[in-house]
C-alpha cells in the first residue's frame, strides 16, 4: 500500500496537456451524413467545366471585340498650351526645328520607343488664345485652329509621317546609335494615309510648296488675322529647314554609321551603297 | 527538317555510303566568296554636330529670364527677396509649386480579409504641401484663412512635422498656389 503511493506520486500529473491520442485511431474522418468511410480524393475536373452542362464560357457568342485593336495608331495629344509652356521653361529651343526628338527631350511626356501602338504627336487647338511663340514644327497630325495659331505668330508648322521603326529610332536616338547599325530610311506612309500627308490644308509634308503658300493666305483670311512675311524675318533661315521624306534625322543620311565613342560619323563609300541612301 | 537530316544519317551510315556527299546537297545554298571586299568610307568629326542635337540632357534646364512675369502660359518666378514670413515654402525641381492633390486610402483591414467583413471607407481627399521650412503651424494656420471663403465648412488642416508636410482637407491646390504667389514664394 505505501509503494502505491510512492509509485504514484512519482509519475507526472495527468492534464489535458499531457495526454497525447492513441495511435491507433482512425486516421480517417467518419462522415456521419453517410455513415461509412470511405476514401477522399481531392481531384477536380478541368477549371471551367460544368458536369455536362454547357459552361459559361460557351454560351455567350464570340464577337471581335479586339480584332484590330493591335494595327490602331495612336498619338500623343500635345496642346498648344504645353508648347508655349515647354518654351517659357526652357525645355525646348525655339530657335531650332522642333520635331518629335525635340519633344521627346524635353522629358514632360513619357515618349517612351517600346509603346508599340504610337505614331507620333497631335497637335491640339487648346491653348491658342495664348500662343505667341514662333517656331518651326514638324507633328504628325494637327488641328485647323492649331495650324492657324503657329502660322499667326511667323511660325512654320508641317505634319509627317514615321513608320514604327523610325519613330523608335527617332524618339530613343542613343538606344539606336549604340546597336551599332546603319541610319535606316523612311518608309513612305500606307495607303490610308496619302490623302491626308499629300493634302495642302494639312500642310503634309508631301504636298505642292505652292499649295501651302495658297493655303496658309486662305486661312489668314478665314481665321480672321494678317500673315506675316517670314520672308524678310531674321529666322527665315531656321524656318526653311525641313527634312527630306525619306530622312529620319537632320543633317544625317540613311546608311551612315555614327560612332559614339570617337564622336564621328562614318560614312561608306560603296556605290550600291550610296544609290540606297540617296535622298 | 534536322530528324529527317538525322535519320537519314544513320540510314546511309548502315548501308556504308559516304554521308558527307550526301550532306551538301541539304546544305544552304548561299554562295560562300572567299574574296572579302574592302568597304572604303569616310569619318568625319564635322557632321557629329547633327548628333550632337539629337543626344537628351541630363538635368532639367532653369529657366530662361523673360522681359516680364508672368509668362504667356502664366509661370512666374519665387521673388528675388524673401518673404516676411515664419517658414518658406520652396519650389520642386521643374520649379513649380510643391502643391498636390492626393486621395489617401484610409481602409486598415489586413489584405486577404473577406469582402464581407471590409469595412467600406471614403478614400480621405486631400491637398499636400511639400518642401517647407520654418513654422509649418503658422504656415497651417494661413492656409485656413486663405481657404476658408471657399469652404462649406470649417477648413481642417493637419500638420506632419517629421516630413514637414501640411495637409489642407479638401481639393484647393489653385487657392493654395495662387496665395503662395501671392507672398512671393
Amino acid at each position: 500500500m505505501s509503494n502505491f503511493r510512492n509509485v504514484i506520486s512519482q509519475l507526472p500529473r495527468i492534464n489535458i496537456s499531457s495526454l497525447r491520442p492513441d495511435a491507433r485511431k482512425r486516421k480517417t474522418k467518419l462522415n456521419p451524413i453517410k455513415g461509412h468511410e470511405r476514401p477522399r480524393s481531392n481531384i477536380k475536373p478541368r477549371i471551367g467545366f460544368a458536369f455536362g452542362k454547357v459552361p459559361f464560357q460557351k454560351k455567350i457568342p464570340k464577337y471581335g471585340y479586339y480584332r484590330e485593336t493591335h494595327l490602331k495608331r495612336q498619338y500623343f495629344p500635345f496642346t498648344l498650351w504645353q508648347l508655349q509652356n515647354m518654351i517659357d521653361m526652357g525645355r525646348i529651343d525655339p530657335d531650332q526645328p522642333i520635331d518629335i526628338n525635340a519633344i521627346a527631350n524635353s522629358r514632360v511626356f513619357g515618349m517612351l520607343p517600346c509603346e508599340s501602338t504610337y505614331f507620333g504627336v497631335y497637335l491640339l487647338s487648346q491653348g491658342a488664345n495664348i500662343f505667341k511663340a514662333q517656331v518651326n514644327i514638324e507633328v504628325q497630325i494637327a488641328d485647323d485652329l492649331a495650324i492657324a495659331a503657329v502660322e499667326k505668330t511667323g511660325g512654320v508648322i508641317s505634319t509627317a509621317f514615321y513608320d514604327r521603326m523610325s519613330y523608335e529610332d527617332l524618339v530613343d536616338p542613343v538606344g539606336f546609335f549604340m546597336k551599332g547599325k546603319p541610319i535606316r530610311k523612311r518608309l513612305l506612309p500606307p495607303q490610308e494615309l496619302i490623302t491626308y500627308y499629300t493634302d495642302p490644308k494639312k500642310r503634309g509634308y508631301l504636298s505642292d510648296p505652292a499649295l501651302i503658300r495658297e493655303e496658309r493666305n486662305r486661312f489668314a483670311m478665314q481665321y480672321g488675322y494678317d500673315l506675316p512675311d517670314i520672308t524678310k524675318d531674321e529666322k527665315y533661315e531656321m524656318l526653311c529647314k525641313n527634312k527630306d521624306p525619306r530622312q529620319i534625322y537632320f543633317g544625317l543620311s540613311p546608311g551612315w554609321l555614327v560612332n559614339l565613342y570617337d564622336r564621328t560619323v562614318i560614312k561608306p563609300e560603296l556605290e550600291y551603297l550610296q544609290k540606297y541612301s540617296a535622298l | 527538317m534536322l530528324k529527317h537530316l538525322r535519320s537519314f544519317v544513320k540510314f546511309s551510315q548502315l548501308h556504308g555510303q559516304n554521308t558527307s556527299k550526301m550532306m551538301r546537297t541539304f546544305s544552304s545554298t548561299v554562295a560562300q566568296t572567299d574574296e572579302k571586299e574592302s568597304v572604303g568610307f569616310v569619318e568625319s568629326k564635322e557632321d557629329f554636330k547633327w548628333v550632337e542635337r539629337l543626344l537628351p540632357p541630363s538635368r532639367i534646364p532653369n529657366p530662361p529670364k523673360h522681359a516680364s512675369y508672368p509668362t504667356q502660359s502664366g509661370w512666374f518666378p519665387p521673388s528675388e527677396t524673401l518673404p516676411d514670413k515664419p517658414y518658406y515654402v520652396s519650389r520642386n525641381r521643374y520649379h513649380l509649386f510643391p502643391v498636390t492633390e492626393i486621395e489617401e486610402d484610409i481602409s486598415f483591414e489586413p489584405p486577404n480579409t473577406p469582402e464581407d467583413e471590409v469595412e467600406v471607407v471614403e478614400p480621405q481627399i486631400l491637398t499636400t504641401i511639400t518642401n517647407i521650412e520654418g513654422n509649418l503651424f503658422e504656415l497651417a494656420a494661413d492656409l485656413q484663412e486663405a481657404v476658408r471663403p471657399y469652404s462649406e465648412f470649417d477648413p481642417v488642416t493637419s500638420v506632419d512635422e517629421a516630413n514637414c508636410v501640411v495637409y489642407v482637407k479638401g481639393k484647393y491646390q489653385h487657392i493654395i498656389e495662387d496665395f503662395l504667389g501671392r507672398n512671393g514664394f
